[in-house]
């Protein structure tokens, strides 16, 4: 594989200040959109608050493209970008621990699943349960990222993230066993 | 703790970028068997298959232009 090979992890542009840098680094944010839309719903858990903080991500990138090492992962880095942006605002405006207003509604009137087939929709809710570096930490993993770049983007050692992945794993099933974990939704990880 | 990434089989890793740090056996494989695990994978798909809003195409172009407006200079030759 070249320098030059883009692939969904490791994906490469041309040093900044060569011609081509800006137009590259351009289409690797239009084909990452998609990857930034679901990790930023999985962590706010409100498709609107979602795109809001995508977008938000995605302007941040865009004006610090110059300072995007080639050579290093683009994934880990924008995403880097989105959750740190997800965190400050959070922490500033504690307006994305909430839900969908259509999913909380049917939070009040339904149940964790109990014994038939997973719903997507409990696991959503259940998502919003945990805390958010496990939250983070599990989204990052099922979309397909390895352990090291699980640390990059979150800028722990890689037991730590094992340990949120174990924890959070254990805490969303417990969730939708119908048996809730005590721990609530935290807006900065510890 | 050994925070070390653990050896996979070939087959277990034969799509992962060379050199990248595999996950551990019993992650793969407690992710594959997983229902919660595989619910999440649905849940990342089904939000990548959406159509993307057009805000999100018209957003560099317009920091573009307000960063021109900001420094004509900037697009001089």
């Amino acid at each position: 594989m070249t320098a030059e090979t883009l692939t969904p992890t490791t994906q490469r542009v041309r040093p900044a200040g060569q011609p081509d840098h800006e137009r590259e680094m351009r289409r690797l944010l239009v084909e990452i959109i998609p990857s930034l839309r679901a990790f930023a719903r999985g962590l706010c858990g409100n498709r609107d608050l979602a795109d809001d903080l995508a977008q938000e991500a995605l302007a941040k990138a865009w004006a610090a493209r110059n300072s995007f090492q080639p050579g290093t992962n683009f994934r880990a880095w924008i995403f880097r970008i989105l959750r740190n942006h997800f965190y400050t605002t959070a922490v500033v405006q504690k307006r994305f621990i909430s839900l969908d207003p259509e999913v909380a509604e049917r939070t009040l009137t339904s149940l964790p699943n109990q014994g038939g087939e997973l719903m997507l929709e409990d696991l959503q809710r259940g998502l919003q349960t945990l805390a958010a570096e496990q939250r983070e930490a599990l989204l990052l993993m099922e979309s397909g990222m390895q352990w090291n770049e699980i640390a990059e983007v979150t800028g722990v050692p890689l037991g730590t993230v094992k340990s949120r992945i174990t924890r959070g794993r254990a805490a969303l099933r417990r969730y939708m066993d119908g048996t809730p974990d005590d721990a609530a939704p935290a807006a900065r990880p510890g | 703790m050994n925070d070390e990434p653990v050896a996979v089989p070939a087959a277990d890793h034969e799509a992962a970028e060379p050199g990248a740090v595999p996950r551990a056996p019993d992650a793969r494989l407690a992710s594959a068997k997983d229902p919660i695990a595989l619910g999440l994978r649905r849940l990342w798909a089904g939000v990548e298959q959406e159509t993307v809003p057009e805000d999100f195409f018209r957003i560099l172009d317009d920091i573009d232009a307000r960063a021109t407006e900001a420094d004509p200079a900037a697009n001089r030759p």
